[in-house]
């Protein structure tokens, strides 16, 4: 039987996290995302992948173009940038979620700017 | 009061808050010090990261300015980044040579 | 019968322990054959400037004026005619000629390691009761860079004579193909796999003909500098930690990546971006 105190803890935690996902609008997730990928130091995909935006984009992965036909399911994309050894293990792609290169909360940004494109 | 109590509410003051102080991070200072363990093990391995160490340098940085919060979660970065970078030494010791031309 | 069998087996194990080098250098240049064909073997010595016409241009101009190495050249040839306090010099150790640039790094039996030509100049300094020079210090890359110049034209001739220096070679090709640093990539991944492909705008050259033109000029160094800084460099962009100048490492894989390059005309000491 959930005490009063315990209720009260949950009902705050809730309330926090949806303030959180509240705090920032799809656009403001995506220009995070944006800034993560442009940043050499973060995402730097822009090194290898051409893309909507990119300054002086590489060529050593696909362009980032049609992404929601490519990825209709938003965790799947997720999960190709937290590590895409699993799709293809020979891949040079660094494993962002893996190695801990961008937090999750990062990630998230990211995929909600790669799935934009 | 007298010069003596006040030196003794002092000195008391002064040992309740340094034990207060001692305690305060010590969940942190034990985590930064299995984060170390790791990353040295790494490191004997040639497979040390670069921000594994940035890591640590902050946490004990947060620890001693009595952070102990920002302690733990730069300690937690360090340990998660010295595991991975022990995964991938683990995997290199073989996976090098299907990369070696034929 | 029995004693044939056991002598063809051990011929068999011999040569195959004395073929692995020089197969896997047959492998290893006819991949970027096969990655380049339009391109000659012999143009890799000009590293991401053999794939990429433009930066080519504005770099021969670079090295047909005053090239930002020459200083580096003379002040190293007058350090090498100087003599030790003991009256020796370096020709004592190295010969009369200072263009020996092509048989470094070689296996060194007596002390079971590989020498680097910065470890020979500082092992002949040593032997004649000299002060061992810094490998960052200015003295050396002078004279590792008088060297060089005085080796050009030289084909590279990397040899591994015995069981001992194939370990080190093993070493060096293992360090090679590795995954290193948060952002797991091996040299090989850029310089072998994705050579030729661009990072941003800057072309990833070809492992065939890296180890030809030390000490460099880098712009990005704003200074001449040996090939272990630019190995420290590269394990640093990729987020694993750099091993030092000379460094056991650094040196078995120098081994190897010479050998990678042996019949190629030295070309140092040269500038990059």
């Amino acid at each position: 039987m959930p005490t009063l105190k315990f209720m009260f803890a949950v009902l705050t935690l809730l309330g926090s996290s949806i303030a959180a996902a509240a705090d920032f609008t799809l656009e403001e997730r995506i220009a995070k995302g944006y800034e993560l990928a442009a940043d050499r130091n973060a995402g730097n995909c822009f090194s290898c992948h051409m893309a909507e935006g990119a300054e002086q984009p590489g060529n050593s992965g696909p362009p980032l173009i049609m992404m929601q036909l490519r990825y209709p399911d938003r965790d799947q994309l997720k999960a190709q940038i937290a590590d895409p050894r699993m799709r293809n293990p020979n891949t040079n792609m660094p494993p962002y979620g893996a190695h801990h290169i961008l937090t999750d909360q990062e990630l998230e940004w990211m995929v909600d700017f790669v799935h934009s494109l | 009061m007298t010069p003596k109590f006040v030196g003794m509410a002092a000195l008391s003051l002064m040992l309740v808050s340094g034990s207060v102080l001692a305690d305060e991070c010590s969940e942190a200072n034990a985590l930064i010090q299995t984060a170390r363990d790791a990353y040295d093990a790494v490191d004997a391995r040639g497979f040390a990261w670069v921000p594994t160490e940035a890591y640590l340098t902050e946490a004990k940085a947060d620890s001693a300015a009595g952070a102990c919060e920002q302690a733990m979660v730069n300690a937690q970065r360090a340990l998660d980044t010295a595991k991975a970078a022990m995964v991938q030494a683990e995997n290199e010791a073989t996976a090098w040579q299907s990369r070696v031309p034929k | 019968m029995k004693h044939a069998v056991t002598l063809a087996l051990f011929t068999t194990l011999s040569l195959s322990v004395w073929a692995g080098p020089e197969e896997d250098r047959t492998a290893f240049v006819q991949f970027f054959e096969k990655r380049f064909p339009s391109i000659a073997l012999e143009e890799h010595v000009n590293g991401a400037y053999a794939l990429d016409e433009d930066k080519r241009k504005q770099w021969e101009a670079l090295e047909s004026g005053f090239p930002p190495y020459e200083d580096a050249v003379f002040d190293g040839e007058a350090l090498w005619d100087e003599s030790f306090a003991n009256g020796a010099s370096y020709s004592d150790c190295f010969g009369d000629s200072p263009a020996v640039k092509q048989h470094y790094p070689l296996w060194d039996a007596e002390r079971g390691g590989v020498v680097t030509l910065e470890l020979a100049i500082n092992n002949c300094r040593e032997s004649n009761g000299e002060k061992l020079l810094d490998y960052t210090d200015y003295a050396m890359v002078a004279l590792s860079a008088y060297v060089a110049f005085e080796s050009r034209g030289e084909p590279i001739a990397i040899e591994v004579p015995d069981q001992a220096a194939l370990a080190a070679y093993e070493e060096g090709k293992a360090f090679y193909y590795q995954r290193r640093g948060q952002l797991n990539f091996a040299c090989s991944s850029c310089h072998l796999e994705m050579a030729g492909n661009k990072l941003r705008s800057e072309r990833l050259s070809a492992a065939l003909g890296h180890v030809t033109h030390w000490p460099t000029y880098r712009s990005k160094w704003d200074e001449v500098g040996p090939l272990h800084k630019r190995f420290m460099e590269c394990n640093d962009q990729v987020k694993a930690k750099a091993f030092e100048l000379q460094s056991e490492e650094y040196r078995n894989l120098e081994y190897f990546l010479s050998y990678m390059s042996n019949g190629l005309p030295l070309n140092g000491p040269t500038t990059r971006k």
